[in-house]
C-alpha cells in the first residue's frame, strides 16, 4: 500500500487525480455499504422482536 | 468624495455588475436567494474603492474579520451542517435502504471533474476543490476549498450555490438523454413499513463512528451533520432542534453569504480560471446526474420485473436536498400523471447528502497523501 502511494505521489497530476478518484469512489461506496448494512441489520433485528417497532414518526421536510 | 470615484477601475465596475446580476438572480428569479443575495452584495462591498469592509487604516475590516473567524477556521460550513442535519429526516431511506447506493453513484461527477481539471492545468488540490462542486452541497465545497484552494473559494462557492439552484434546469435534459420514456414511467411501490424509533437515534451515532474509522479527517463534516440529526431525532431537544433549523441556519447563512461575497475581489475573481471553474462546476453536476441514472440502469439489469427502480431516482443521489427529489417527482408526474416516486426520491436524496459528505472526507484524506 505504501509503495502504491509512493509510486502515485511521484506520478503526474492527472494520474494522481485518477488514483484519488478510484480510491475515493471505492471509499464512498464502501462507507455507504457499511451504512446500508447498519440499516438492514437494524431493521431485521427489529422485525425479529415482535412489538418492538413503531411506525416512523416525522414526515419528510417539505 | 472624488477620491473614491476617481479610483474605480474597470475590474471593480465589472464586479459591481456581477454583484448586481447575483442580486437579480436572487430577487428576480428566486435562485438560492438566501445565499446569492448576500454574496452579490458582499461582492459590491468588497470592490468599492478604498473599501473599509476589508481593511481600513491598517486595521482589518469587519468582513475580513468574519472571513478569518468563519471561513479560514471552517467554522461557518460546520455550523451550517449542524443546521442541515437538524432538517434531514432519514425515514424514507430506512424504508428503502437500497436507495443509499445512489448517493454513492451520483458522486461520480466530483471525481470525473477532478480529472478534467488536471487536464486543464490545475494542481491536484485545486482540481479536488473544483471537483467537489459536484457534491452539490455548499458547506462541503466551502470546507474543502478553504483548505485546499482558498484562492478559488469565491468562484467555487458561487458555482456550487448557483448550480444547486439550477438543478431543475440542469437535471431534466440529462435524464431524458439517458433514459427511455418507458424507463421514466416505471412505478415503484412504497410500503409503509415500520422503522424502529431507536434506529433514528442509533443511526447518526453509528454513522459518525463509521466515518471516523474510515476517514478520520471527515469527522468534523459528518460529525456536525449527524450531531444536528441526533438533536432532531432524540425527541427531547425540540427547542434546540428548532433553533438549529431556524436561528442557527439563518444567522450563519447570512454571515457566510456576505463573507464569501467579500472574498470576490476583482483581482481574485476576474480571471480566466474563474470561467473555467464555472464551466467545470456545471460539468460536475451533469456527470453526477449521469452517474446516478446510469447506476440505476445498471442495478435494473439485476432486479426482477416488478421490482425495477425508476432510473430517474438515481439522479437524486446528487444531494441538492430536497430540490432534486422534487424535480424528479415532477418529471415522473409529467411523464405519467399519478406516478408517485417522491419517497424513494427523497431516500436517494438524503443518501446523496451522506454520499457528498463522505466523498468530501475521502478527498480530504486522499489528496494530501499524494500532493503533500
Amino acid at each position: 500500500m505504501q509503495a502504491l502511494i509512493a509510486s502515485a505521489a511521484s506520478a503526474g497530476t492527472t494520474v494522481q487525480a485518477l488514483v484519488v478518484s478510484l480510491g475515493g469512489l471505492a471509499g464512498v461506496f464502501a462507507t455507504l455499504f457499511a451504512f446500508w448494512l447498519l440499516i438492514t441489520v437494524s431493521l431485521r433485528l427489529s422485525r425479529g422482536r415482535p412489538g418492538s417497532s413503531a411506525p416512523s414518526g416525522t414526515p419528510p421536510r417539505p | 468624495m472624488f477620491a473614491g470615484l476617481s479610483s474605480v477601475t474597470w475590474q471593480q465596475a465589472a464586479m459591481y455588475a456581477i454583484g448586481l446580476i447575483l442580486i437579480y438572480l436572487a430577487i428576480g428569479r428566486k435562485y438560492e436567494p438566501m445565499l446569492l443575495l448576500p454574496i452579490g452584495f458582499g461582492a459590491i462591498l468588497a470592490n468599492l474603492p478604498l473599501s473599509a469592509v476589508l481593511s481600513y487604516g491598517g486595521e482589518r475590516g469587519f468582513l475580513a474579520i468574519l472571513y478569518e473567524a468563519g471561513i479560514r477556521t471552517e467554522l461557518f460550513p460546520l455550523l451550517i451542517f449542524v443546521a442541515v442535519g437538524a432538517m434531514i429526516d432519514f425515514g424514507p431511506l430506512f424504508k428503502n435502504p437500497l436507495m443509499i447506493f445512489f448517493g454513492a453513484a451520483a458522486q461520480l461527477g466530483i471525481f470525473a471533474t477532478m480529472i478534467l481539471a488536471t487536464f486543464l492545468g490545475f494542481g491536484l488540490k485545486e482540481a479536488a476543490s473544483i471537483g467537489i462542486i459536484g457534491a452539490a452541497d455548499g458547506p462541503t465545497s466551502i470546507y474543502v476549498a478553504a483548505l485546499f484552494a482558498p484562492r478559488y473559494l469565491a468562484a467555487i462557492s458561487v458555482a456550487a450555490y448557483s448550480y444547486m439552484s439550477l438543478v431543475p434546469i440542469i437535471q431534466p435534459p440529462v435524464i431524458r438523454l439517458l433514459t427511455t420514456r418507458g424507463e421514466r414511467t416505471i412505478h415503484m411501490d412504497y410500503r409503509e413499513g415500520d422503522v424502529p424509533p431507536w434506529l433514528k437515534i442509533v443511526f447518526p451515532i453509528a454513522v459518525t463512528m463509521i466515518a471516523g474509522f474510515v476517514a478520520p479527517i471527515s469527522v468534523p463534516l459528518i460529525g456536525s451533520l449527524m450531531f444536528g440529526n441526533l438533536i432532531r431525532e432524540s425527541g427531547v431537544l425540540e427547542r434546540l432542534s428548532l433553533a438549529a433549523q431556524n436561528e442557527l441556519a439563518n444567522l450563519v447563512t447570512l454571515l457566510l453569504g456576505i463573507t464569501i461575497g467579500a472574498s470576490m475581489t476583482a483581482e481574485r475573481f476576474l480571471d480566466v480560471k474563474t470561467l473555467m471553474i464555472l464551466g467545470m462546476g456545471l460539468a460536475a453536476f451533469v456527470l453526477d446526474t449521469a452517474g446516478g441514472v446510469l447506476f440505476a440502469k445498471l442495478v435494473n439489469l439485476f432486479l426482477p420485473e416488478g421490482r425495477k427502480v425508476n432510473p430517474m431516482i438515481g439522479a437524486c443521489g446528487i444531494s441538492a436536498f430536497p430540490m432534486s427529489a422534487r424535480v424528479i417527482q415532477k418529471m415522473a408526474n409529467d411523464e405519467e400523471r399519478g406516478n408517485i416516486i417522491l419517497m424513494h426520491a427523497t431516500g436517494a436524496n438524503v443518501s446523496g447528502q451522506l454520499g457528498s459528505v463522505v466523498a468530501g472526507g475521502m478527498v480530504l484524506a486522499l489528496v494530501p497523501l499524494l500532493a503533500g
